[in-house]
């Protein structure tokens, strides 16, 4: 375990004049998994790009790293010189597994080539025998029934046998070191933990070091030995993961473990004490009924029978004044179409929708465009596809008032903006010229506007950076204390919920599978799928 | 850093640069003509046939004894006229077309859609005969055959760069704020697919200058005496082995137009894209 694999020194990364990476050193044992923890712009994701030679135009590498058994440094090589490290002695599994693949060629013959392009000449394996071995080891990552899956395209594949073929890829010529940059990010959490356990199987298995990037700093706790914690281009903490987790010396590495812990109850903000005591029977506020969301399924063919895919079916929920609700589910468990549908961006295909300003009921999914309107509103996953590029923020946040341009909606928008924790300057700007976090805040204000009854959020912190996620969610929590008004959140992160919510619905494939107070839920959970989902979340300590 | 002078900010920005000031030549030589020319751009001088250029008329002049710099001159104002008209037209007919298409989806999307395939598919030049045949030729002709041929173009990037934004959270969002179509039309769709218009209305007016001279070459545009750079080029063929540079002329300030207008589209685009502010 003691034999060195690679040595980083004084590695930086520069665009033009701009230092994006300065100075890191490291270095990874044979055998050892270290994790890089940062968040988006610390320089983690161009530090192990720079180690293989993939940077983008524009960006240049400084210093060296040295990896055992190649006789040149990494950061000096040419791209020649390079190409035959990468793969045979490194291997590197990426984000996106879709963008990773070759959408044009199956499955099996991506992951052979690798096999056929690495290795002495005299020593490549033939076309058959590369695709036998690629089929071999396909199985051994536990991709089901991998003949068929090696003669599939990477789009008739999910999400987790997709990263499981990147993963072959990568792994089909035994690399030493194996580079995962935020390889499920992009998953569902208990797919998340099928592929950390086989990353982690694989490197016990065959001595294979890991470096593995990335923001979850409980997942990375999970997977790694030793931890490296990136701020603005540098390592400002390092060490054994038990050591950095328990006793932080850095500030940030400080900030990022209290921001992280979003599971704790205890630091659940403090609104339950200051809210007044709830009546009896808290008005409820919108009624949905036997939801049901059934989409036609393109013919087979000419005069084939039309088929349909279901993505919600019989859904019950009551949204009260006060009550916050979160639904929770993986992708495809039809949780934003019901969000849509309680907020009358699309229709049901049957049931009924009562809330404020709902016309409600069934109709054709043509009969679209009757919103639900000013008593409901919603903020949305991604704060820079929700907020036009090409308006103002005080445009955006005055978009629902009915009179725009009043001087009664600029003291609104200069409300509002206080209201989420903005200066007031922000409303001359442009979305662009915010962060995420403050991204979401503008959605925040905008969904305010209208005075709303109801809240729906679709995932509000996923694309929001760790530090800033706990901000957001009290943001929400205080707003809607404030006004009694009923919140839900629609989430694949348990941890949101335990945070915010009082009530949780788990979905899956459309259908609730278990409903019930948050904490009765958390501690005895009653379906065999939601257990599953809350062992599938890494928790630090 | 910031460049803050305008010459460093112009130097960043080659293309649209150099673009720029070819189009501004054009367009001040057009609008120069409109107050002075050298010579009477249609004077016929019998005794001044065909001078070589230099001495008293800078280009030289034609069989018929015509001033070159200054058809030129006037040509370009035919040109720009011609362009502006044509695309006018264009942009008037198939954006709109295409914002309606990309809006609803379903039917009316798809007969838009086919009765632009339509107009795509028959020949610019056949319209254009068929409306001089029954209209007669002129400039007005020549601009409404090049306007109807090109609209279809924007049909389709319209009705593309609509579905891109209809697809995007803030057009729900404004749905949830209660929005009508048409605000969410004007508001949230057509400035954000400016760009692909602005980037194609530069294509199409590149087009519409090479398309006025080809119907003007082919006697189907501006009819003589007014000056046109695709009459000057049709004029100057018969003598295309004796006297070359009478063709060269409007063929380079065609190539310039051309050159300048695709170059300013570009510049124009990344210029206009406020989230690519200071990227390259």
């Amino acid at each position: 375990m003691s034999s060195r694999l690679l040595e980083v020194d004084g590695l930086t990364v520069d665009a033009g004049d701009r230092p994006l990476v300065r100075g890191v050193g490291f270095t990874v044992d044979r055998g050892e998994r270290v994790g890089i923890i940062g968040e988006s712009g610390s320089g983690k994701t161009l530090t192990a790009l720079a180690l293989l030679g993939l940077l983008g135009e524009g960006l240049r590498a400084g210093g060296s790293a040295r990896l055992d058994g190649v006789p040149f440094d990494l950061l000096g090589a040419t791209d020649r010189e390079l190409s035959a490290v990468r793969g045979r002695l490194a291997g590197m599994v990426f984000q996106e597994p879709m963008t990773a693949l070759n959408p044009v060629m199956k499955v099996g013959p991506q992951v052979a080539e690798a096999l056929r392009l690495h290795g002495a000449r005299s020593e490549r394996p033939g076309r058959a025998a590369a695709l036998a071995t690629a089929v071999d080891l396909l199985d051994r990552l536990r991709l089901p029934d991998p003949a068929r899956a090696a003669r599939a395209y990477p789009h008739q594949l999910s999400g987790g046998q997709r990263q499981r073929a990147v993963l072959g890829g990568a792994l089909a010529t035994d690399p030493a070191l194996l580079i995962c940059d935020e390889p499920t990010t992009a998953l569902d959490v208990t797919v998340q933990k099928e592929i950390v356990d086989l990353v982690t199987g694989v490197s016990d298995e065959r001595g294979t070091a890991v470096l593995y990037i990335s923001h979850d700093l409980a997942l990375v706790a999970s997977v790694c030995h030793r931890v490296l914690v990136m701020y603005e281009g540098e390592i400002v903490e390092s060490g054994p993961v038990e050591q950095v987790l328990r006793r932080p010396e850095h500030p940030y590495t400080r900030a990022l473990l209290k921001a992280s812990d979003l599971t704790v109850p205890a630091s659940r903000p403090a609104v339950p004490a200051s809210r007044p005591p709830a009546p009896a029977e808290p008005r409820t506020l919108l009624k949905a009924r036997g939801l049901t969301r059934r989409y036609a399924r393109p013919r087979r063919a000419l005069f084939a029978p039309r088929t349909h895919f279901t993505a919600l079916e019989g859904l019950d929920l009551d949204l009260r004044a006060g009550g916050r609700v979160g639904v929770v589910g993986e992708s495809g468990s039809g949780k934003t179409t019901l969000l849509r549908l309680l907020s009358g961006l699309d229709r049901p295909t049957s049931g009924t929708v009562d809330g404020p300003g709902v016309a409600g009921g069934a109709g054709g999914p043509g009969a679209a465009g009757k919103v639900a309107g000013h008593g409901l509103q919603v903020v949305f996953q991604d704060p820079m596809g929700s907020l036009d590029p090409r308006m103002r923020v005080r445009d955006i946040i005055a978009e629902p008032l009915p009179d725009r341009r009043s001087p009664a909606a600029t003291a609104r928008v200069a409300e509002l903006l206080a209201d989420v924790g903005l200066p007031a300057e922000a409303a001359d700007r442009y979305p662009h010229q915010f962060s995420g976090g403050q991204r979401q805040r503008i959605a925040i204000a905008r969904a305010l506007a209208p005075r709303p009854s109801v809240l729906l959020a679709d995932e509000p912190v996923s694309a929001l950076d760790v530090s800033v996620r706990a901000q957001i969610l009290d943001v929400l929590s205080k707003v809607t204390a404030e006004r009694e008004m009923a919140l839900c959140i629609v989430t694949h992160d348990l941890g949101v919920v335990r945070y915010l919510c009082d009530e949780v619905v788990v979905m899956k494939e459309g259908r609730v599978v278990e409903r019930g107070p948050v904490e009765r839920v958390w501690e005895a959970p009653g379906h065999p799928y939601t257990r599953q989902l809350l062992e599938a979340v890494p928790v630090l300590h | 850093m910031k460049a803050r002078s305008l010459l460093g900010r112009l130097a960043r920005r080659p293309a649209l640069t150099a673009g720029g000031i070819l189009v501004t030549l054009i367009l001040a030589l057009a609008l120069l003509s409109l107050l002075w020319t050298p010579y009477d751009p249609t004077h016929v001088e019998a005794a001044q046939r065909l001078l070589p250029p230099g001495g008293e008329h800078l280009l030289g002049t034609d069989q018929f004894g015509r001033d070159v710099v200054s058809r030129l001159m006037t040509g370009a104002r035919t040109t720009v006229f011609v362009g502006v008209v044509a695309v006018g037209f264009a942009v008037a007919i198939g954006v709109p077309m295409g914002v309606a298409a990309g809006m609803s989806g379903g039917p009316l999307s798809a007969l838009l859609m086919r009765v632009s395939d339509f107009l795509l598919a028959f020949p610019a030049l056949l319209l254009a005969i068929m409306l001089a045949a029954v209209y007669g030729t002129s400039t007005l002709t020549a601009m409404v055959a090049i306007g109807i041929a090109s609209a279809p173009g924007f049909a389709r990037v319209a009705r593309a760069a609509t579905l891109r934004v209809m697809a995007a959270e803030y057009v729900d969002a404004a749905r949830l704020a209660r929005r009508t179509r048409a605000a969410i039309a004007v508001r949230h769709v057509l400035p954000n697919i400016r760009d692909v218009v602005i980037v194609q209305a530069s294509v199409a007016f590149a087009t519409a200058v090479l398309a006025e001279a080809a119907l003007s070459y082919l006697g189907l545009g501006t009819p003589p005496p007014t000056p046109s750079w695709g009459r000057m080029l049709l004029d100057s063929q018969e003598l295309l082995f004796d006297k070359p540079e009478l063709c060269l002329w409007p063929g380079l300030a065609v190539a310039a137009a051309v050159l300048g207008l695709n170059l300013l589209g570009d510049g124009l685009r990344d210029r206009f894209d406020p989230t690519l502010e200071g990227v390259r």
